[in-house]
């Protein structure tokens, strides 16, 4: 019985890390889409097939966080990983810490990324 | 591709600076300490210009990653590719970096208060890019003034990168108009490479204390980058950075 491939959207505003981002958890096996903005991400994780987000925190449009936050009230629960160059300052009210199991510090480690995302699907 | 950033929300709160000494950042940030908001502004400058640094960085970060995991099977292309792409994150941050130094050098060449916009435009473009290869249109019937310190601040971190990675017969043209109550500058880069944004988050922090925004749009074969600012009098915002002389 053949079992779908997981999907991941990848959300990065910078093409050069994006680009290397699906690179990576495509060569992990995943499959992967693409979106540079946060508006864009929605409308994609909207139209379904999505089984986790992969976003940069500062993003046009619509950031990371708005982003987790709109689609919980339209879509339930969709597995976050958020990445952020700036852990351990504030950004929208919420204080970030290294500790945070759903955020990754930028530069992001792609092991470290594969191993999260890994233990989220086995979860 | 095309991507856009938009100048995001700075959380400054900051509307005015009373002062304007021709200097560059630095004359600015005791300005607007003077409004008492001196913390804030100091907090969204600096966030933006880590931003600008650290992607850069983690662009050469993941090539270093990819080339190492990659080893053994990369091939030439994809060499070739990855040199490529690290020299382009080298660029955006010394062209970055370029961009602050040349903000002050900009400044500096301004001592008076309030200079003449096409002037200031001119004096920007000539020190960063080759003799010839700009064009700046102004709108008719109108002389625009420009407050030295805080244009030349917001417009001397936008050129540089408008004409980062420049091609051979590369142009860059700034076209100016007045909308209603608010002032354009359409810069549009020809013949440049790459997909950079460096640099106009800090333009951005600079355009908001003065109720303007700066909008991006960069794509391979050019870029197009909008400054709008207030002209004369904005809403909530008492310091003018640009006023008009009706000729």
């Amino acid at each position: 019985m053949s079992r779908r491939r997981r999907r991941i959207l990848c959300v990065e505003d910078e093409p050069e890390l994006l680009e290397d981002l699906a690179s990576e958890l495509r060569a992990c096996g995943y499959e992967v889409a693409e979106a540079s903005d946060g508006m864009q991400a929605f409308a994609m994780i909207v139209d379904g097939g999505v089984d986790l987000v992969v976003s940069d925190v500062h993003l046009p449009r619509l950031n990371g966080l708005e982003l987790r936050e709109r689609v919980e009230q339209a879509c339930g629960t969709i597995p976050f990983i958020l990445l952020s160059a700036h852990i351990g300052l504030t950004f929208g009210g919420i204080k970030f810490s290294v500790g945070d199991q759903e955020l990754m510090l930028k530069p992001v480690d792609y092991r470290q990324l594969a191993l999260r995302v890994e233990r989220i699907f086995v979860e | 591709m095309v991507f856009r950033r938009r100048a995001r929300p700075s959380g400054l709160g900051v509307a005015a600076v009373d002062s304007h000494p021709s200097d560059g950042l630095g004359p600015l940030l005791p300005s607007v300490a003077g409004q008492g908001d001196w913390k804030s502004f100091l907090r969204a400058v600096s966030f933006a210009m880590s931003h600008e640094l650290r992607t850069p960085l983690a662009v050469i970060d993941s090539c270093a990653q990819l080339l190492d995991r990659r080893a053994e099977t990369i091939v030439p292309d994809e060499l070739h590719a990855r040199a490529a792409k690290l020299r382009r994150a080298v660029s955006r941050a010394t062209n970055f970096l370029g961009g602050l130094a040349a903000t002050s050098e900009n400044s500096s060449a301004f001592d008076a208060g309030w200079v003449d916009v096409e002037q200031l435009l001119h004096g920007i473009l000539t020190q960063v890019l080759p003799q010839g290869c700009h064009r700046v249109a102004m709108p008719d019937n109108v002389a625009l003034m420009a407050e030295a310190a805080a244009v030349s601040a917001i417009v001397g971190n936008v050129l540089p990168n408008a004409s980062a990675f420049p091609a051979a017969e590369m142009e860059v043209s700034v076209d100016v108009s007045i909308v209603d109550d608010r002032v354009k500058f359409l810069i549009a880069s020809q013949g440049s490479d790459g997909v950079s944004s460096c640099g106009l988050s800090v333009a951005n922090v600079l355009a908001a204390l003065f109720g303007g925004s700066v909008d991006g749009v960069c794509e391979r074969g050019g870029r197009t980058v909008t400054i709008d600012l207030p002209l004369d009098v904005c809403p909530g915002y008492p310091t003018i950075c640009i006023r008009r002389m009706v000729l």
